[in-house]
């Protein structure tokens, strides 16, 4: 098997995961996307009302009947666009196809930046906030967690050695979003070093570069919070792939062989086990998205996460479940990607064994 | 069966001689005490948690008690005193009732707010109060159809009145602290600043209530600005009741989750690299599927549309992260397969279930036990994360929707540590026992070092 059947092979079974994943959200939020689209559909058909008597009334008749003749149109139209009055198979297909080309339908009360109520529109404006943080924590904790990490097994019965599992418990047993709040209450309001919320300071500067450093100064705190619950576990990993790697045969081969200790460890080590770190990666950064929406909502960074706290206050159902479904499409695509990675990084598959 | 129960004893073993395991499992049966314990004693109050009236006589946000040895003058619990109602006048349509208290105050800042609780057999009609100060000055409050316990703030008019004549204007925002102050201060126009007249307070108050009414009982609170071991939240509720509260729902949710999960898993995942060939792939598929699912989000979303009680969160967050489980079971299992041992008993004609419960289960029990306790921490986890997001199943006390409501009250803004602090800590602590021994289990499982 050659890179590219693996590859066909990778994309069907992916396309159909998508179509499974998404599948059970809407059979779990069944009832519920009914009533969120019938509202969008009123909504909708409110709206369109208004811009024709507006119109109509500059052209001086207005001929009421008409007009609701006209909006009773347009309402079925949107009906059988969204499909409501299909059989449900028929429904099924119909709002799995908006789904997945991004037509979550519009917000109750939640708006973009931009005056949008298009639930899509309102995504893409937070999600960068949330890319931007989370990537760069990710980032932050890998470089650490490798590091840490391989000093630990290497040096077997440390200071290194010891400190992986201790702040492999931290991470398991401490809430993010609970040390973030701590830290506000003791860093930022109590002594006043940190910022304690938002993502730049109030109004944003004009000057770029200004820009860029009162947003890094507004991150420190939340990448703190962070790092210290998330690097034990990248740590911990990394440390039990190298030891069970150390095990192999041919790492005692290349020990007989006389190789330095640390040639063995990066070129032989790391080598096998990359494939194994790259999936740990792209679940990592995947992941951060969707575990860090409480994070945000203690430092009051306008992200994804944010956004959902502000949709679950005002009750604004159709942003949650678009922010549900853009989360599932990017772990997806992490999980693709890594799958990728991993054929590219695999010899196996290269030489078509 | 005798494989199962050594290897178990043997796990148990290597618990049990590791010194951190024993400080977990001894922390995990306190646990458990402290919740059984919390159900019996505090059976009523968890059913009044919500109920802002039952929390009208305890002091609002209130730091922990040990608080006071560091500065006594200032931090201080709640004074109460008894008084014997007296009847002046009675009639046909009415009775007048005054109750006398007399007290000597001389800490160095006023008390935080002051309540009123007078319990009688109908409804008072009005009530109205004197307050002297030690140096004579008087102020009145005066209310009609009061309830049972009234505080400060339900005599803010009477009290604003008061405020404005003596330093010309009403404050902004008027909080309870902020009228106790003109209670306890020196007229003029510094009766704000904090400064506190020391000696004897009288507060003589006259209720106007229907015929034949009795007094049952009646109190005067002067609520301190520290209460209990964890000090209180805004609407007086003992933080340490309700973290004591809380942790039975936190291990219940933990365990449930936990075991309904790994027992899946496992055995879903032990099947599939039992059989490999084509049920190993559709099975993988499906695990494929559920790893592709973000848990918070998803957890949120049915959270929000079904509002579930503790055990349907329960059944959703097993069924939301069972897929872990079955990718490590899997491929144990497949080691075990090419096992010799599995090869006879496929030469042999013993049926495929006897040689998955003889050679398979009891080898993925430990992994089965080390998991179990590694979910624990991880349910509990995530159900105080939505608890946090106010999103708790209804009618729980959870330490998350504690700090949902320090967060919706701005407690970081005001340094209401305690607030934030404890019912994190308790997270956790409660979590700890669980990792250390899961991660004990895992390390012998695993080798290690």
């Amino acid at each position: 098997m050659g890179y590219k059947t693996y590859l066909a092979k990778q994309v069907i079974i992916y396309i159909t995961v998508l179509i499974a994943a998404m599948s059970i959200l809407y059979v779990f939020t069944y009832p519920v996307i009914q009533t969120v689209l019938r509202k969008t559909i009123q909504n909708e058909a409110l709206h369109f009302k208004q811009a024709i008597l507006k119109h109509a009334s500059g052209h001086g008749t207005i001929n009421m009947t008409k007009i609701n003749l006209e909006v009773h149109r347009y309402e079925a139209q949107l009906i059988s666009s969204y499909g409501l009055n299909r059989p449900i198979y028929a429904k099924y297909f119909i709002q799995m196809y908006n789904l997945m080309t991004f037509h979550f339908g519009n917000a109750y009360y939640l708006t973009a930046p931009s005056g949008s109520r298009k639930v899509s529109a309102i995504i893409a404006a937070y999600l960068p906030y949330t890319i931007i943080l989370f990537t760069t924590g990710t980032l932050i904790v890998i470089f650490a967690g490798t590091i840490i990490g391989l000093l630990s097994a290497r040096y077997a019965g440390t200071f290194w050695d010891k400190l992986v599992p201790t702040i492999a418990v931290i991470h398991s047993s401490l809430p993010t979003w609970w040390l973030g709040f701590l830290f506000i209450a003791a860093l930022a309001y109590g002594i006043h070093a940190f910022p304690p919320g938002g993502i730049t300071s109030v109004p944003p500067p004009k000057n770029p570069l200004m820009y860029s450093a009162s947003m890094l100064y507004h991150m420190a705190l939340p990448l703190l919070a962070f790092t210290i619950v998330n690097v034990g576990g990248f740590a911990y990993i990394i440390r039990s792939l190298v030891i069970s790697t150390t095990k192999e045969d041919f790492v005692v081969t290349a020990k007989a062989r006389g190789l330095s200790d640390s040639r063995i460890l990066y070129r032989h080590i790391l080598k096998t086990a990359s494939p194994a770190i790259s999936t740990q990666v792209a679940l990592a950064i995947a992941g951060s998205f969707a575990g860090g929406l409480t994070t945000e909502i203690v430092f009051n960074w306008h992200g994804l996460g944010w956004l959902t706290y502000v949709a679950i206050l005002s009750n604004d159902l159709p942003v949650i479940l678009g922010i549900t479904f853009v989360l599932t499409i990017i772990l997806l695509l992490a999980l693709f990607i890594d799958e990728l990675v991993k054929g590219y990084l695999d010899p196996r598959l290269k030489v078509g064994e | 069966m005798s494989s199962a129960e050594t290897g178990i004893k043997l796990y148990l073993n290597t618990i049990l001689k590791n010194k951190s395991g024993i400080i977990g499992v001894a922390m995990i049966i306190l646990f458990i005490a402290l919740s059984i314990y919390g159900m019996a004693a505090y059976k009523n109050v968890a059913s009044e948690w919500n109920n802002a009236n039952y929390w009208r006589t305890y002091p609002k946000v209130a730091m922990p008690a040990w608080m006071i040895y560091f500065n006594p003058n200032k931090i201080f619990s709640t004074k109460t005193f008894i008084s014997q109602p007296k009847t002046l006048y009675s009639s046909s349509s009415y009775e007048v009732v005054q109750v006398d208290y007399k007290f000597k105050w001389n800490k160095g800042s006023a008390p935080s707010d002051v309540v009123f609780y007078v319990d009688t057999s109908s409804p008072i009609e009005t009530i109205n109060i004197v307050w002297k100060k030690p140096d004579g000055a008087q102020v009145t409050l005066s209310q009609s159809s009061p309830s049972k316990a009234t505080d400060l703030l339900s005599y803010t008019s009477s009290l604003d009145s008061y405020i404005s004549s003596q330093i010309g204007y009403v404050p902004p925002r008027v909080v309870a602290s902020t009228l106790s102050k003109a209670l306890f201060g020196y007229e003029g126009k510094g009766l704000l600043n904090g400064t506190v007249e020391k000696g004897t307070y009288e507060a003589k108050i006259t209720l106007v209530v229907p015929p034949h009414t009795k007094v049952v009982a009646n109190k005067l609170y002067l609520e301190g600005n520290a209460y209990g071991i964890f000090g209180t939240d805004i609407y007086g509720r003992p933080l340490d009741i309700g973290i004591l509260l809380g942790l039975p729902n936190a291990l219940e949710i933990g365990f449930l989750t936990s075991i309904i999960s790994v027992i899946g898993g496992v055995i879903i995942g032990g099947i599939s690299g039992y059989l490999g060939g084509k049920t190993d792939s559709a099975i993988n598929w499906v695990t494929l599927v559920m790893l592709s699912l973000p848990i918070l989000p998803f957890l949120v979303v049915m959270s929000y549309v079904m509002r579930p009680t503790l055990l349907m969160e329960a059944l959703f967050i097993s069924f939301l992260v069972w897929s872990f489980y079955a990718i490590i079971a899997r491929s144990s299992a497949q080691s075990i397969r090419k096992e010799v041992y599995v090869e006879a008993d496929k030469v042999l004609g013993i049926p495929s279930y006897r040689t998955f419960f003889t050679h398979f289960m009891p080898r993925l029990t430990p992994f089965a036990i080390a998991y179990t306790a590694l979910g624990v921490p991880a349910g509990i986890i995530l159900v105080e994360t939505l608890a946090f997001l106010g999103l708790a199943p209804p009618g729980l006390i959870t330490w998350g929707a504690i700090l949902n409501g320090a967060e919706q009250n701005f407690a970081a803004v005001n340094g209401w540590w305690w607030w934030i602090l404890f019912p994190g800590l308790m997270i956790i602590l409660v979590s700890i026992p669980f990792v250390i021994i899961g991660f004990s289990i895992e390390r012998g499982i695993f080798g290690g070092r």
